[in-house]
């Protein structure tokens, strides 16, 4: 590789970045999506240049997205399945008239993400390899061992007010059967999703986007606009009030969080950030956003740079998905161009953070929380109704196709709408929506997803 | 002890039997096993016995709460619980205002005055945010005397907001008052001889189940139960080693065994550390029951699991340098034990 070829791929990789800003304040549309159009858009058109730069190019956008992808899930409450965690600990910040604290801080664990994945890159083709090699026969046990977890470390609910005995009982475990409830409901609409996608094959790589809006992003705008929720002046403060304490801790768990996230197949920064907040017993809000801040970043840009690990060139995540189906890394000079990329991406993510969460916070208190939320909500539902059809036109589809798509993203999007409102009714916790993945593709895993797929009448 | 510390305790325990490994690596999940039955001493606490334990009072202190009628009430049953030597249960509910409002107030004991301290907070969402300049106006701690020896006790405030309050029970012990905070936990369920019982119940119905399922037995229901048993034995030795002990080998005992004092359940150090050499453990198992082991064990062993033993076990040691008396951190490790990490 010649210093030309390098010094134009980390252009494009900061190109990248400079393109998923502005993206990543859409709320709800995931850098996949736009990375997919990118790619339907070569297959359609033909790529004018060697395939490594648009592969530093989607570098930079997962980099940008990753830690500019904060803004509308504090401000606007629309996160996405790595996010989703933020929303809860992000709007008390918003309504303290801390919203913008609560972006920074989540963005200074994004840099701490980064800076622990290029402290990292020098032994992780010694040490991701031997870890992959160690649990490549072991994932589908440790994948349940997640869920199990995720599902018992739920604490009930109830008020405690009925009588003692089997009535106050179901008070309490009303809200642990809604959690249940909910894993289990989204799991089967993963099933479905699946195995009899009612979205044409044309939207197919879009499959989940508008059953994880819904589940994720619908139901937190909705609580929004029925709540009347009015948002205060923000406060622009001149510096964080954090500790180096709290600030190595959070990064530290997030970190973990993340690697856990990006190395095992199906747990998401979420999950990870979750699981890693409760092994390092966080107890401090800043150092849960930091944490999880560090923790999307280590699950997005992390997870894209294993497939570029000499040795072990892992595809984990929507992106080395779509990336291996164009390109593959062959020598160690391409991982640490692609090291330089995540600094450089990275470091102009991060430095327009506060001018783009200002720009967002007075659009906001300009326009109302209400209104603002009402405005979400429409482009939500659009851009579900949107990609789909996008696909089915790039695909070649018919209009009748293209309107056939947009509507039945719509559809999938109102039934998972339903099901992500019950942890918002019941009091349980939003996580169990990620039944939509965890259960489909754990029983698959031990071998039982056709069984239920059978019994469920989605297969014959 | 956090539950995650449990859990992936109870996994790295299942880990140790090779058989185990070689299963869980062509599918089974006896391991996971081995996570639920970790995590199961504090689910029967948290998740059943708390909601049949019976009050003999009630202080629910509706929507216009009373920061001196709720302290004199529980002043009352402390007196009463010295008075009479029965022990007094008394639960403390919550003021809800509406669908995602609830009314916050906090209780202090203050053992070296014999007081009892209740201060009427401000509105707060279900998220525990509070609404400024919500509070009551005036609003002043009501402090009222109790008048009888207290033991020196877990003297942090209690905050009652959301969902259920928190519950204490007042025990006449010699010439001095105990409170003891959330007393149904670890009274039964945190016993050897109960994870005796469950390996034996958890190997007899997987040993039914494979019988009826293929007509003969493998080894597996034995191991089922092995790794059921000690996982639930673990979480029991674990919480041995904090301050409040637990009813070890209930039913044939009825009180608490002290803990071994080495470390607080709450504390994040002692959590971490027994989740990462709990992680350590469980891939260096997996690596050396593997068909090919590739890890050098002496090495993995100093580096991953003796090094952050040994360093963040020291810095713990020196953060534990003059902290309160006994009695108090007792209590004060049953309140954080329930202080989960809640996110949505």
């Amino acid at each position: 590789m010649s210093a030309t070829e390098g010094v134009m791929g980390l252009l494009a990789a900061l190109l990248g970045a400079a393109a998923a800003a502005p993206l990543s304040l859409v709320p709800a549309l995931h850098v996949y999506n736009a990375a997919g159009f990118v790619l339907l858009g070569v297959a359609v058109w033909g790529l004018p240049f060697p395939p490594l730069y648009l592969a530093l190019f989607f570098f930079g956008m997962v980099t940008a997205y990753a830690i500019l992808g904060t803004v509308p899930s504090v401000f606007l409450s629309a996160p996405d399945e790595a996010l989703a965690f933020i929303v809860l600990p992000g709007q008390k910040y918003l309504m303290q008239r801390r919203g913008y604290e609560a972006v920074m801080l989540t963005g200074v664990g994004g840099l701490g993400g980064i800076a622990a994945l290029a402290l990292l890159s020098p032994v992780a083709s010694r040490l991701f390899p031997a870890l992959r090699a160690v649990i490549q026969h072991h994932t589908p046990w440790i994948l349940w061992t997640v869920i199990a977890y995720m599902l018992l470390s739920e604490w009930p609910k109830g008020t405690d007010r009925q009588p003692a005995g089997w009535r106050r009982w179901w008070d309490g475990w009303r809200s642990l059967t809604a959690g249940l409830a909910t894993f289990l409901l989204s799991g089967l609409l993963g099933f479905v999703l699946m195995y009899r996608s009612v979205l044409p094959v044309g939207s197919a790589y879009q499959n989940l986007l508008p059953a994880f809006i819904g589940l994720f992003a619908v139901p937190w705008v909705l609580q929004n606009l029925l709540a009347r929720v009015e948002l205060p002046e923000p406060f622009i403060p001149q510096a964080l009030e954090v500790t180096p304490g709290i600030l190595l801790r959070g990064v530290f768990s997030g970190v973990l969080g993340g690697l856990l996230a990006a190395f095992l197949p199906v747990v998401t920064g979420g999950i990870g950030g979750f699981i890693a907040g409760h092994a390092t017993a966080q107890r401090d809000d800043r150092a849960f956003l930091i944490s999880q801040g560090a923790s999307k970043v280590v699950y997005y840009v992390g997870g894209f740079l294993l497939f570029w690990v000499p040795g072990l060139h892992l595809t984990r995540g929507g992106l080395a998905w779509m990336v291996s189906t164009l390109w593959q890394p062959r020598s160690p000079q391409v991982y640490w161009l692609a090291v330089a990329a995540v600094l450089l991406a990275g470091g102009l993510s991060f430095l327009l953070l506060p001018g783009l969460t200002r720009l967002v916070a007075r659009l906001v208190t300009r326009v109302g929380y209400r209104q603002a939320s009402a405005v979400t909500l429409g482009l939500l539902l659009a851009i579900v109704a949107a990609v789909p059809a996008a696909g089915e036109w790039l695909g070649g589809g018919s209009w009748a196709g293209v309107f056939g798509a947009g509507g039945k993203g719509l559809l999938v999007c109102l039934v998972a709408s339903g099901i992500g409102l019950l942890p918002v009714l019941w009091g349980s916790r939003r996580v169990n929506c990620m039944g939509l993945l965890l259960l489909p593709i754990g029983l698959n895993m031990v071998g039982a997803g056709a069984e239920v797929a059978g019994w469920l009448g989605l297969i014959r | 002890m956090k539950g995650i510390a449990h859990f992936i305790t109870g996994v790295a325990i299942a880990t140790f039997f090779p058989e185990v490994v070689r299963e869980a690596a062509e599918g089974s999940l006896l391991p996971v096993l081995g996570g639920v039955a970790g995590i199961l001493p504090d689910t029967l606490d948290f998740k059943f016995a708390r909601y049949f334990e019976r009050y003999d009072l009630e202080i629910d202190p509706g929507p216009e709460p009373d920061a001196q009628e709720i302290a004199e009430r529980i002043a009352g049953a402390m007196r009463k619980a010295y008075e009479t030597g029965r022990p007094q249960n008394v639960m403390l509910h919550t003021v809800r205002l509406g669908a995602d409002l609830w009314r916050q107030y906090v209780v202090r004991f203050d053992p070296a005055r014999s007081e009892v301290g209740v201060r009427i907070g401000p509105v707060v969402t279900t998220g525990q945010v509070p609404f400024p300049s919500s509070e009551p106006e005036g609003a002043k701690e009501a402090r009222v005397q109790v008048g009888v020896p207290m033991v020196h006790t877990y003297d942090a405030e209690n905050r009652v907001d959301i969902f259920s309050g928190p519950s204490f029970r007042f025990v006449r012990k010699g010439d001095r008052l105990y409170v003891h905070f959330l007393d149904w936990h670890r009274r039964w369920s945190h016993s050897l001889t109960l994870a005796a019982v469950l390996g034996l119940v958890v190997a007899g119905v997987a040993a039914l189940a494979e019988w009826l399922r293929r007509g003969a037995l493998s080894h597996t229901p034995m191991w089922a139960g092995l790794v059921a048993g000690l996982g639930f034995a673990g979480h029991v030795l674990e919480d041995q080693l904090g301050f409040m002990g637990s009813n070890l080998f209930y039913p044939f005992t009825k009180e608490r065994s002290l803990g071994l004092q080495l470390l607080h359940s709450g504390d994040a150090i002692p959590n971490f550390l027994t989740v990462w050499t709990a992680a350590a453990l469980i891939l260096f198992n997996l690596d050396r029951f593997s068909a090919s082991p590739r890890l050098d064990a002496p090495l993995f062993l100093l580096l991953a699991v003796a090094l952050p033993l040994g360093v963040l076990g020291t810095l713990y040691r020196l953060q534990q340098q003059g902290r309160e008396e006994d009695e108090a951190l007792r209590q004060g490790e049953m309140v954080r034990e329930t202080e989960e990490v809640e996110t949505g």
